[in-house]
């Protein structure tokens, strides 16, 4: 009990500004709404061999194109998998291409707009004009290119494609904090007190800049899922037996004016998993914009 | 205090024949012109003069932070207990700036990190500069807030910055800035974002902290009361010049040069009666890319003579350890 009242005397600040957090999210339903999208996908994702109830990779020719009923309630694709079993393992690898994108663009975004944020001059200029070719090609396009330059197809190079076009838009995020932040004066004050550059670089100024990377974290989120998907609808993503959502939809759009059913519920899980991570991301830049804060 | 002129006592920092220049778009702007003064050790030295007379890159140029470029030291030394902190590489600087050369800033309000505690940043300077674990940095954090009177330091230990006032944070910040003993504190217009009350409370804090920790301290100011308050000596700087220096008690009895002079006639006297106006030095700054040939201050001077369009005057010791730099007293 001592130790219950002794660690809330401590953390009394962070308590404070996490229930103010709070506060502010309950009085955004959308951002509950997406926060709620978000954990019932991921639950999904984490328990589908669970909740599927078919293999999503056994055919079963005889049971092809089968409207939903009650032993398939999202009907079967072509060769008769069930759709549901192939939604809800799709899922996954959604998510892990999203997150797996996230993570390494960002990792190389935050450390190279740091570098051209702080130092400025000839690197600052040579990183930039690198973002810029990349900003001067459509994303999509190019993340085609290179998996087609590529040759072998898999969730894997679809990550490496898309991680190669995201990470651009990250340095420039960061870059464009740290150019106000290295002005500020507890910089100047932390190298008074004797910070070395790398100290100021991660321990004073990448905090700061945290707000608008998790919030643009969180919108890349969908936007990758979203170009993923796009990427394996033309083809260029994981192989043919794959519950991938975006090649779902483009195997099913042969049968799209017989068999409604074959696009359009990979479609919608795509839709909805995108909505999420936007209401999410929305709503995140709302709670961390330091005017809405007190 | 005694202050003898030069040699006999020891110092602790000399500035010699300091040149900045900043390269900017416009030109070349000479913002330290030959600037050279000492510091003793246990003494308060005041730098003061208008904005923009380069007080305050003087002192960044003691710690190495003028911003390169635009910023560039020409030329000078600036040796501290006889090292000359111009050659040494930065990572060596690294041990002087925070462990025996602090400083604190004129804005309170942005000295701190806004996202960590103020006893996470307490902690974590002293760890970095005194090689202690985070238990002992604590402690001794603690210490130090509760030396510049922050009530309830262990509560204030955990609280963010913006949680305190102007005059709080300015004691955390020197707070921050003393947890490593430093033999030199520069104290860059601590005082000017503060208003008055609290003003002389940080004042009377810096005072008392530097008779008992035996720190020196340089004080960058504008406001000829917080160096009647505080310094021992004065350097009056006009435009990237040093034109007078010498003890408080002289300057604010004698004031030998113009600018000086004109400096304590701008300031309000008390029972001086209603009809006197203040008076005001006439003109402006010079604008230093283009800086007036001979004496700076002979476009703005009373007593302008011809010699001082051409020659620049040197400084002159007219008392012992008095430095004027004007034509007049030749």
């Amino acid at each position: 009990m001592e130790r219950v009242t002794d660690f809330k005397e401590k953390h009394d600040a962070k308590i404070k500004e996490i229930k103010y957090s709070l506060f502010l999210v309950r009085n955004s339903p959308l951002t509950i709404l997406g926060a709620l999208i978000i954990l019932i996908l991921i639950l999904v994702a984490v328990f589908a061999p669970y909740i599927a109830p078919y293999d999503p990779e056994k055919t079963n020719i005889l049971a092809r194109l089968k409207p939903p009923s009650k032993d398939h309630p999202f009907g079967t694709d072509d060769l008769g998998r069930d759709i549901f079993s192939r939604v809800i393992w799709g899922s996954r690898i959604s998510l892990q291409i999203g997150f797996t994108v996230v993570f390494f663009a960002t990792a190389i975004g935050t450390v190279l707009g740091l570098i051209a944020g702080y130092f400025r001059g000839w690197i600052d200029e040579i990183l930039m004009r690198i973002t810029d070719m990349f900003f001067a090609i459509p994303s999509l396009i190019l993340a085609m290119a290179i998996s087609a330059a590529l040759q072998t197809r898999s969730i894997y190079t679809t990550m490496l494609a898309v991680t190669f076009v995201w990470w651009p838009a990250y340095v420039r995020i960061v870059r464009s904090s740290v150019l106000s932040l290295v002005e500020s004066q507890f910089v100047e004050a932390a190298r008074s007190l004797g910070a070395s550059n790398r100290r100021i670089m991660f321990k004073h100024i990448l905090p700061n800049s945290l707000a608008p990377l998790l919030v643009q974290m969180t919108l890349d989120l969908g936007a990758v899922i979203l170009v993923a998907a796009g990427l394996s609808f033309i083809g260029f993503g994981a192989g043919p037996n794959t519950p991938e959502w975006g090649r779902m939809v483009a195997e099913g759009r042969n049968y799209m004016t017989t068999a409604w059913w074959t696009i359009t519920f990979p479609g919608l899980a795509i839709f909805i998993t995108v909505l999420g991570f936007n209401l999410l991301g929305d709503g995140l830049r709302d709670i961390l914009d330091p005017r809405l804060r007190r | 205090m005694d202050t003898v002129s030069t040699g006999d006592i020891e110092k602790l920092l000399r500035v010699n024949e300091l040149y900045i220049n900043f390269y900017t778009y416009e030109g070349v702007v000479k913002a330290i012109d030959g600037v050279s003064f000492d510091i003793h050790p246990n003494e308060t030295f005041a730098l003061v003069g208008e904005t923009g007379c380069g007080k305050s890159v003087t002192a960044r140029a003691i710690l190495r932070l003028i911003p390169t470029p635009p910023g560039k030291i020409e030329g000078g030394e600036i040796l501290f207990n006889g090292v000359d902190l111009l050659k040494i590489p930065e990572k060596e600087m690294l041990e002087y700036r925070g462990k025996k050369i602090s400083m604190i800033f004129q804005e309170p309000m942005t000295s701190l990190n806004p996202v960590f505690t103020v006893g996470d940043q307490l902690v974590e300077t002293i760890a970095l500069n005194q090689k202690v674990s985070k238990e002992e940095a604590y402690n001794i954090a603690l210490k130090m807030l509760e030396r510049v009177r922050i009530p309830d330091a262990e509560n204030a230990m955990t609280k963010y910055p913006h949680e305190f006032s102007g005059g709080q944070r300015q004691r955390i910040v020197i707070a921050m800035a003393l947890s490593c003993n430093p033999s030199l504190l520069i104290a860059d217009e601590p005082t000017t974002a503060l208003d008055v009350t609290v003003q002389a409370q940080i004042i009377n804090l810096m005072n008392e902290l530097q008779k008992n920790m035996g720190t020196s301290i340089l004080l960058i100011t504008h406001d000829l009361g917080v160096v009647a308050e505080m310094s021992d000596r004065v350097a009056v700087m006009y435009a990237g010049n040093i034109v007078e220096l010498g003890t408080t008690s002289v300057i604010f009895e004698k004031r030998y040069h113009p600018y000086t002079q004109g400096l304590f006639n701008a300031i309000p006297v008390f029972g001086k009666g209603k009809q006197t106006r203040l008076e005001e030095i006439p003109g402006s700054v010079p604008n230093l890319l283009y800086p007036p040939p001979g004496c700076r201050f002979h476009p703005r001077c009373p007593h302008v003579m011809d010699i001082c369009r051409k020659e620049k005057p040197e400084l002159i010791e007219l008392e012992p350890g008095h430095y004027v730099r004007c034509h007049l007293y030749r």
